[in-house]
């Protein structure tokens, strides 16, 4: 899959806030797990035109209905299939070297979008999963990471993904850098001038 | 007969004008979705939506004219 759009501008102002951040890595599911969805909605929107052909074959109906029903169904599976394809497509896994985030964008259904700012908490583990044989073949799994907040332990999932090792040492490496360059400063956004800045700008150590 | 063949084109029409409006809605919330993420959608996947919201529209006109052919046909109206 092609991820060009990474190096948009408009990209690169939605999802970078602070002076200096870059993208580290970006993600999508794998394609295998759209593939068993999509299979899944033909196989039902063939059940369902085999059921209207029998049904129609014991009632006396015109077959310009029959057609048109089969018409109807192939065009509810049509748009079925293109709303699973552009679900897949707007669910996208973003590190950055301050944040991780997950898009997921059903358009006129939901949306969520998680942030994991890095810099407030402590990462315990980087995981890599792989569930079962299909995902063995695919080269397909899940990369855990488990965060060490201030009140608990928390797990983020980047789930069934291609290349799960590598995204895994990736991740690692990145969040390794992170902690060695993080000091502890602390960002705010500044209520006038809407702009984040270092804490110690607006409140220099002086005037404390 | 004629009368379950009315009732049923009847439903089949309301369903396609029905998906006319649900492909709207659809393909302006992608549009919304894609300018909030700035990730733009593969063209393929933007003529199958166009695609199909033009083969709704098309069906849903013969189906409109089917109903007015088997209402007339019908008697019910002389």
């Amino acid at each position: 899959m092609n991820y060009d759009f990474v190096f948009s501008p408009d990209f690169k102002k939605r999802f970078l806030s602070l002076p200096g951040e870059m993208i580290v890595l970006t993600t999508r599911t794998h394609a295998f797990a759209l593939v068993m969805q999509i299979i899944f909605a033909l196989f039902i929107a063939i059940f369902f035109c085999i059921i209207s052909y029998v049904a129609f074959n014991f009632i006396d109906f015109s077959p310009f209905l029959l057609a048109e029903s089969i018409a109807i169904i192939l065009l509810v599976a049509a748009g079925i299939l293109t709303k699973l394809f552009i679900d897949w497509y707007f669910h996208v896994y973003i590190v950055t070297t301050h944040k991780i985030v997950e898009v997921f964008f059903t358009p006129l259904f939901s949306h969520a979008i998680n942030d994991v700012l890095l810099d407030q908490v402590r990462c315990t583990e980087v995981d890599v999963r792989t569930n079962n044989f299909l995902d063995e073949i695919c080269n397909m799994g899940d990369v855990i990471i488990t965060f060490d907040r201030p009140t608990h332990q928390d797990a983020f999932t980047i789930a069934s993904i291609a290349n799960p090792d590598m995204v895994g040492a990736t991740l690692a490496d990145a969040l390794d850098v992170l902690r060695s360059n993080t000091s502890n400063e602390l960002w705010m956004r500044n209520k006038k001038t809407n702009r984040l800045q270092l804490m110690e700008e607006i409140f220099p150590r002086a005037s404390i | 007969m004629k009368l379950s063949e009315i009732t049923l084109q009847l439903v089949i029409t309301a369903l396609l004008l029905g998906t006319i409006i649900v492909d709207m809605l659809y393909i302006y919330h992608v549009g919304k979705a894609k300018r909030y993420l700035a990730i733009p959608l593969p063209k393929s996947i933007e003529k199958l939506l166009r695609i199909h919201i033009f083969l709704t529209i098309i069906f849903a006109i013969t189906a409109i004219l089917f109903l007015l052919q088997l209402v007339v046909s019908s008697g019910m109206f002389p």
